[in-house]
């Protein structure tokens, strides 16, 4: 199948005043998403995952590498069809408080992506606007209120009508549940579910969650330092995870049952600081397997043979492997 | 909009205000019908044998000026005149210098840095003092008087807007607007200005006290409203000799200026409130 979304060999650098190469925040990623899939992007703060989502849309500019969304070269639009391209891919931030404007009633804010893209006539978008707030589990009274006025998980729901008012075709989630109670966080996730399944969408779901992820994701890609080190899908990443990070990760997931428990793999200090990453492999100095040749030679990413041939590929960068070598 | 209005008249100090501007607002318009006297017409029991103004009293009721002409008269047709320049003269400082912040904040880059450096170096300048250049070379007359004012009026308001247009374009509601697909212009207009809208309105109706008094500044030094034409401050400047001995002369206009200033504030700041959807209704 094409994929929906393509993104090769992409690179992101800020420019810090006073340092000469400033901050790589994304580092040569590329992957594949493809219709109907949700790709979930996992990692610690700073690992560069939001930067990425971001550059999906182009919300920021790459500062290098190619961008292919729904068969066009996204890279390549000027500012204006990429404005009109946008009512296809849309995107749903963490804090639904901060990114819904608060001087808009709802009914303007969920109205608005057909305004921007002057879709239907003022009768068709006043009825478009009650069917989704009804969609996202909320009562017509609502439109007339702000969002001030609603709590975490109603106000998410907002942002998500908003965000598939225009019947995009992908959706970039970051962190759309990591502000939520618990018990909320559960709900949204099944509306985004029902959702993908009734509006055939596709999703990038971006969270430092594996538990989350490990719910909602079909391949999982897991980043380090601005760098995917490990990609498969997610019940081989969940099952089979190879790189001695996603380990540590899957480690740290909270198990109820007591007989499921692993051994809790502790991580020491903190994700490196990007304007100077370590030599080599970049996770080298916080890796309890760590060998000579990881903090001089930098991994290169190895596709793996999973036991279920008709799985993604599983991708790893480590030196503890070998291309093609049995996952 | 009529139901801002119903809002704001639920607001008492609100309502107070608004019925101090139409009283003023009234008084300016109506000036001939409702003055006692012909403002500039110095009588001859206009003064006191000594040639000092006269107090308060059945014939002359707020007294009389040091010319011996009737305050109560001048002060109403001065209306006409502050509360013109406070109007025009603010308005156009206001629009001046929001659209240059607003720009300037959005931009930013060699834009907004070039904007901001002509904004300082406005501020630097002694503002009176480019007051009076400007008056010079023009005739005055009310209209380039409310000009003049403006000119030097607007460096305030764009300093604050410009910033204030950094920290909200730096707000993620913003971003999630772009993210929609928003045209810069959409932004500008129907994201940006309405949380501009507090600082602005603020600054609207402090600016109108100011303005007020620069125009009495520029009237006493000669470059202002041309006597007799009277203004509130060109009242308090022409009579501050007699300070002492008749305080009236002084106090009365001041009163003036206050009332109207501080009656713009308070309706600025209702307004500001209702404007809000987080504070709607509170007080």
């Amino acid at each position: 199948m094409t994929p929906l979304l393509s993104v090769r060999d992409l690179v992101k650098t800020f420019d810090v005043k006073g340092k000469g190469d400033g901050v790589r925040a994304v580092s040569h990623v590329s992957l594949d998403v493809a219709p109907g899939q949700t790709l979930g992007i996992v990692g610690e703060s700073g690992s560069g995952k939001s930067t990425l989502g971001r550059l999906m849309l182009r919300l920021l500019e790459p500062t290098s590498g190619n961008i292919a969304f729904d068969g066009i070269s996204l890279t390549d639009l000027n500012v204006k069809d990429l404005r009109r391209k946008r009512r296809d891919m849309q995107m749903i931030f963490q804090d639904p408080l901060a990114s819904l404007d608060p001087r808009m009633s709802v009914r303007n804010l969920i109205g608005e992506p057909l305004i921007i893209h002057g879709l239907g006539t003022k009768q068709e978008q006043s009825d478009k606007v009650k069917d989704m707030i009804e969609r996202v589990g909320l009562s017509k009274d609502a439109l007339d209120r702000f969002p001030h006025e609603f709590s975490g998980g109603q106000r998410q729901r907002i942002s998500i009508a908003r965000a598939m008012i225009t019947l995009p075709k992908l959706i970039v989630a970051d962190e759309p549940v990591s502000s939520l109670d618990v018990s909320i966080q559960s709900q949204i996730l099944n509306l985004m579910l029902d959702l993908r399944r009734d509006l055939n969408l596709t999703y990038v779901f971006i969270s430092h969650d594996l538990a989350v992820v490990q719910h909602i994701a079909d391949t999982v890609a897991v980043m380090y330092l601005g760098e995917i080190v490990e990609m498969a899908s997610a019940t081989e990443i969940f099952t089979n995870p190879k790189h001695p990070y996603t380990r540590a990760l899957i480690s740290a997931i909270p198990q109820v049952d007591v007989s499921q428990r692993r051994e809790r793999i502790v991580l020491g200090g903190d994700i490196p600081s990007p304007q100077q990453p370590p030599t080599g492999c970049h996770f080298h100095p916080r890796c309890p397997v760590a060998m000579p040749i990881c903090s001089q030679i930098t991994p290169a990413s190895l596709t793996l043979q999973t036991l279920d041939k008709s799985a993604d590929a599983h991708t790893v960068s480590c030196h503890l492997y070998t291309e093609g070598s049995e996952s | 909009m009529s139901n801002l209005v119903r809002r704001l008249l639920k607001r008492k100090l609100a309502t107070f205000a608004i019925i101090i501007i139409l009283l003023i607002t009234g008084a300016a318009i109506f000036a001939p019908w409702i003055s006692p006297y012909n403002p500039d017409e110095q009588f001859m029991n206009g003064l006191s044998l000594q040639g000092s103004p006269l107090p308060p009293s059945h014939h002359y009721l707020l007294g009389t000026d040091l010319l011996g002409r009737d305050l109560f008269s001048r002060l109403i047709f001065g209306a006409r005149t502050s509360l013109l320049i406070g109007i025009l003269a603010n308005g156009v400082a206001v629009f001046i210098g929001t659209l240059l912040g607003l720009i300037a904040g959005f931009m930013r880059g060699r834009v907004g840095s070039a904007v901001m450096r002509f904004t300082d170096l406005m501020m630097a300048f002694p503002a009176l003092l480019l007051a009076i250049a400007l008056a010079s070379i023009f005739s005055p007359s009310l209209f380039i008087v409310a000009l003049v004012i403006a000119m030097v009026n607007w460096v305030q308001i764009a300093r604050v807007v410009y910033t204030q247009t950094i920290s909200i374009s730096e707000r993620e509601f913003i971003e999630a607007t772009r993210s929609l697909g928003a045209s810069t212009q959409r932004i500008l207009f129907k994201h940006l200005l309405p949380h501009l809208l507090p600082t602005i309105l603020v600054w609207a109706t402090l600016g109108i006290a100011t303005t007020v008094l620069l125009e009495a500044t520029l009237s006493f030094l000669g470059v202002g409203v041309r006597p007799p034409t009277p203004s509130w401050g060109n009242i308090i400047f022409e009579n501050q000799a007699y300070f002492s001995t008749a305080p009236w002369l002084v106090f009365l206009p001041g009163i003036a200026i206050i009332a109207l200033a501080l009656s713009f504030n308070l309706l600025g700041d209702a307004l500001r409130d209702e404007l809000d959807p987080t504070q709607r209704g509170r007080s």
